[in-house]
């Protein structure tokens, strides 16, 4: 019986290539799927088609509006960021809100009681007030639900911008 | 005779570890190419509003204007520096309007200037209406203003008053949601 030899063991070699397309693959996916979280948003304030400058639709005066003054106020506590509001439903009482949330409730109470009579939330800022403030007021508006909000802007309008 | 046994040939391999180097430099490549789509945005603190909406799907024609505290000659602003809190909370304002630039695709616009780029850019989408002035027609390109919380109202007044003019309605204010509280 003859010997048996016993043959040289090879090396293994791992082949490298399909590992690539499965990496390839895995890329791909992963760069579709891929979504990053926004940290931007937006505020809708569309400016009425039918008042500003030189109308373009003549359209009958509103009688009433709510109006959201904010006035510039550096004794104002902090979350006020020098502010203060105050809310008057055309010539009627003028009412002076504390924060932020009173004017979101305030607003909502106002809202339903004026629903069906569409009458505008006009925000009315004092050329001092910083734009996180109107920002708040807009959003107090949007939180209440009002969908007619727009802004005074009766200095700037009437003469050049510079 | 002698035949003479011909050398059996090696299998020809094909080295692929260039081809991963290759794939790797395309990647960071492109990458790198597509953030340098966003030129329109700013660097701003945006206001922060609970009932923002998330900004997905933007209209392509969409112009945007930015808001930037940007004093000539980079003078400091003592207003400007302690605007902010170390919670990002708006604490004081920069009331000097000279400090505060329109910036366009990253070109700094004046008032004036900026009133006839939004006519300019208006006119590409006006709406007909019948019995009025041609240069009265509104406009339908939405408008997007991002601006820095602590701008006073005194100078997105004139903004919005050179939307006026230019017929543009559909405006759109940026801001950020902050994350919900627990």
């Amino acid at each position: 019986m003859g010997r048996i030899k016993t043959g040289e063991i090879n090396e293994m070699k791992l082949d490298m290539t399909p590992m690539i397309d499965v990496i390839f693959q895995l890329l791909i996916f992963f760069m579709c799927s891929l979504k990053f979280k926004s940290l931007e948003g937006k505020l809708a304030s569309y400016l009425p088609k039918d008042v500003g400058l030189q109308n373009s639709i003549v359209a009958s005066p509103k009688l009433d509006e709510v109006r959201i003054k904010l006035i510039h106020d550096k004794s104002a506590p902090p979350q006020m960021m020098q502010t203060r509001i105050m809310v008057t439903l055309t010539a009627g009482r003028k009412v002076d809100i504390a924060d932020w949330d009173n004017l979101t409730e305030d607003i909502r109470v106002r809202y339903e009681q004026l629903k069906s009579l569409d009458v505008p939330f006009i925000i009315d800022p004092q050329p001092l007030v910083p734009l996180q403030a109107v920002t708040n007021a807009l959003n107090a508006c949007r939180k209440a639900g009002v969908k007619d909000v727009r802004f005074a802007a009766k200095s700037a309008i009437d003469r050049p911008l510079e | 005779m002698q035949i003479k046994k011909h050398a059996i040939l090696d299998s020809v391999g094909f080295d692929m570890t260039p081809m991963i180097d290759c794939v790797f430099q395309l990647i960071i490549f492109f990458m790198l190419v597509t953030d340098f789509a966003n030129s329109q945005i700013e660097r701003v603190m945006l206001p922060k509003a609970t009932e923002a909406e998330e900004d997905k799907d933007p209209a392509k024609k969409r112009l945007m204007i930015n808001f930037v505290h940007q004093p000539d000659n980079n003078k400091d602003c003592p207003d400007f520096r302690k605007a902010y809190d170390l919670k990002g909370n708006l604490v004081n304002t920069c009331a000097n309007k000279s400090h505060w630039k329109v910036k366009v695709s990253g070109r700094i616009y004046s008032y004036a200037q900026l009133e006839e780029y939004l006519i300019l850019q208006g006119d590409a989408d006006r709406e007909p209406q019948a019995g009025v002035d041609r240069s009265k027609w509104l406009s339908n390109r939405p408008l997007m203003i991002r601006s820095d919380a602590a701008a006073v109202y005194e100078v997105l007044e004139k903004v919005f008053a050179a939307c006026a003019r230019a017929r543009i309605w559909k405006i759109e204010i940026g801001a950020s949601k902050p994350p919900k509280q627990k």
